[in-house]
């Protein structure tokens, strides 16, 4: 059965991405990693994940996927180890020397990372021939391509199915670090891509006063191509995104979790269901990016304030207690009394109405309106820890 | 240390002194064999990521010309690993642009037989002499530096949103709120943007251990190109470096030495 991938920034989202359905997850620690901006792991809070991940029989990968200068590669085998101790099934990177190493000193599984944009079956058996366990395709390669790689290799692939698209090959990209010193191959990419510019030639300028040339991407989504994407009988399907909230996690994590089993099961239902199920979480335009090559302006975010609205995410279950039954929530967006809210879970989707809401010292409320405070109300039905709770 | 230059109309003034030559695609055989015949070593410019139904098509184009005097420079690793297996690896430079940024991973793609290895121009010099130590190196030394490579074709793109044809060829690209200007190409590779400014390391010539070190023609007129390549030999040669920096000052080059002795930053938090 194909993996799911989840991406989780931090531990809570972790615990999300594997309840909400995920097979694995990806995290960074504080070593080696991309995405400075997601919170990224201590080596007690991988064990935590692990350990969490590991009971809910998944997998936990770390990524150590930064393109590494002289100066960083320091104790590359004492952190490996470390990993290894605490839990982590696999390492994503993008440095041989790193794969290497882990072939060598551990037991863990070797995943060559995107960052090395790998595009034909010739470069994915020259990783098998390190001794490789998985490599992670480029999200530059149609389906058909896909296909011809997976025919032409024997090594596990990974290919992304949900996220934010680099415009330019990964890693291969110095826009950010040549404009703002900050170098996106090693987890500080400022999004040079996103902003605007004028374009010229002859000294000419091309694009309308109104309007810039912009060479940002839509996100990928692979909803439609996700039966296809199965019978290639590919390794994982990975959903990009470490930065990305916990709602929008459980949001894209259980839509392709359902739409995969409902898949398995002979169950598909029309696409457009579980696209409605997605777009409840915030999220920029989205496309099949190169799955359907070639490129069209389809594919292309011209205008870069075009981002779907998200159902409001208000809070996430701690407990229910059945005795008195009263649901415990930490708000995580304003809702008021006597309202009906959507509660989204790992096991459940319905409609509840709530009446009073109460704070921690049992004072009636007005509105939940403090982020992560902590409110109670009452609830006829069981709810459970991690369900979420949006506007309906 | 050998330098390499591109294909120029001035490319006769410096035979005898200059023996290799960066051509590139599309190549013609008879040029290539003349350059042979006149004493150079052409480098096959084979900048291109390949995706698979396009190896087949390269790897014929390479072993067309695998009996001749000449090294590839490629940049896609699956296209060296077959090369590797055809037994063309001390005739690969070979160039993931971005990649190779510490001394480790040079060396373990090195042992993999090459005749050289690209090494990053993200780094500071001071690294990327020291990863050169053990390996031979490809470095750019003077011109514009690519610091972007995109699959799609965006200025034909951008042009099909607006309803006019945009062909392929050479654009600029500015910044809304910045004055610098960046090259952009597009061809059948992609969109490829470089650097505003040109590199320039004429006056770290001598402490560069690289075994190829490039001068790179993008952007820059014949002219001023067959000037910077005889500036260049000069110093090699032994003229006073004071004297050759100000040759190339005349030239009035927009240069600047990028990340030359400015480490770029590592996991930036607060933006």
């Amino acid at each position: 059965m194909v993996e799911l991938l989840a991406p989780a920034g931090d531990l809570e989202k972790l615990k999300i991405a594997v309840l909400y359905g995920a097979n694995a997850v990806f995290i960074g620690g504080l070593r080696f990693s991309l995405r400075s901006r997601a919170s990224n792991f201590t080596l007690d809070d991988i064990e935590e994940g692990a350990k969490f991940a590991h009971q809910h029989h998944a997998k936990v990968h770390v990524t150590c996927n930064i393109v590494m200068h002289e100066k960083d590669t320091n104790d590359i085998i004492e952190y490996l180890k470390a990993l290894e101790q605490r839990g982590v099934d696999a390492i994503i990177a993008s440095s041989v020397t790193i794969l290497k190493l882990v072939i060598k000193h551990t037991k863990m599984e070797a995943h060559v990372s995107t960052q090395l944009s790998t595009l034909n079956s010739d470069a994915v058996n020259y990783f098998k021939s390190l001794g490789v366990h998985r490599v992670v395709l480029a999200r530059e390669l149609s389906l058909k391509e896909i296909e011809e790689i997976k025919k032409n290799s024997d090594v596990d692939l990974e290919v992304f199915i949900h996220g934010g698209m680099c415009v330019s090959y990964s890693g291969r990209c110095m826009l950010s670090n040549n404009m703002t010193n900050r170098d996106a191959n090693r987890g500080g990419c400022a999004h040079s891509c996103r902003w605007n510019y004028d374009l010229y030639q002859d000294d000419k300028k091309i694009n309308p006063k109104d309007d810039y040339f912009a060479m940002s991407s839509k996100d990928l989504c692979a909803i439609r191509f996700i039966p296809e994407l199965l019978k290639l009988n590919v390794a994982s399907f990975k959903i990009e995104g470490r930065m990305k909230s916990l709602h929008y996690i459980a949001t894209v994590v259980k839509t392709y979790r359902t739409l995969i089993d409902d898949y398995e099961e002979g169950k598909l239902r029309d696409f457009s269901y579980y696209e409605e199920m997605i777009s409840k979480a915030e999220n920029r335009l989205t496309s099949t990016g190169f799955l359907n090559a070639p490129i069209t302006t389809n594919e292309q975010l011209y205008d870069l304030n075009l981002a779907l609205p998200s159902k409001d995410f208000v809070g996430i279950v701690l407990e229910y207690d059945k005795k008195t039954k009263m649901v415990t929530v930490e708000q995580r967006n304003y809702f008021i009394p006597h309202s009906t809210l959507e509660v989204f879970g790992a096991h459940h989707q319905m409609l509840i109405s709530i009446n009073e809401i109460y704070d921690e010292q049992k004072n009636s409320l007005d509105a939940a309106r403090h982020p992560r405070q902590v409110v109670t109300f009452y609830s006829e039905i069981e709810l459970e820890p991690y369900d979420l709770l949006r506007l309906n | 240390m050998n330098i390499v230059i591109d294909e120029c109309i001035f490319l006769n003034q410096f035979k005898d002194k200059i023996r290799y030559i960066m051509v590139s695609r599309p190549f013609d055989k008879k040029k290539i064999a003349d350059y042979i015949q006149n004493g150079f070593t052409p480098i096959l410019n084979f900048y291109q990521l390949i995706s698979p139904f396009e190896m087949e098509d390269v790897l014929n184009e390479i072993n067309s010309y695998k009996s001749l005097d000449c090294l590839f420079y490629i940049t896609d690793l699956g296209l060296v690993y077959r090369l590797k297996q055809e037994g063309l690896i001390n005739k690969i430079i070979f160039d993931p642009i971005t990649l190779i940024t510490n001394s480790l991973d040079a060396k373990e793609y090195f042992n993999e037989g090459f005749r050289a290895l690209g090494i990053s121009n993200e780094i500071l010099l001071e690294d990327a002499i020291n990863i050169a130590k053990d390996i031979h190196g490809f470095y750019q030394i003077f011109g514009y530096r690519l610091m972007f490579h995109s699959k799609r074709r965006l200025v034909e793109l951008y042009g099909n949103r607006l309803g006019q044809k945009l062909k392929d060829g050479i654009y600029i690209l500015k910044e809304e709120n910045r004055e610098d200007r960046y090259p952009l190409i597009q061809n059948s590779y992609g969109t490829m943007i470089y650097r505003s400014y040109l590199i320039n390391l004429l006056s770290e010539l001598p402490s560069l251990n690289m075994e190829f070190c490039y001068l790179n023609s993008s952007f820059i007129s014949s002219e001023i190109y067959a000037r910077v390549i005889q500036i260049y030999l000069d110093a090699l040669n032994g003229k006073d470096l004071s004297l050759a920096l100000e040759e190339m000052n005349e030239l009035n080059l927009n240069c600047s030495d990028g990340f030359t002795y400015q480490d770029s930053i590592y996991q930036k938090e607060d933006f």
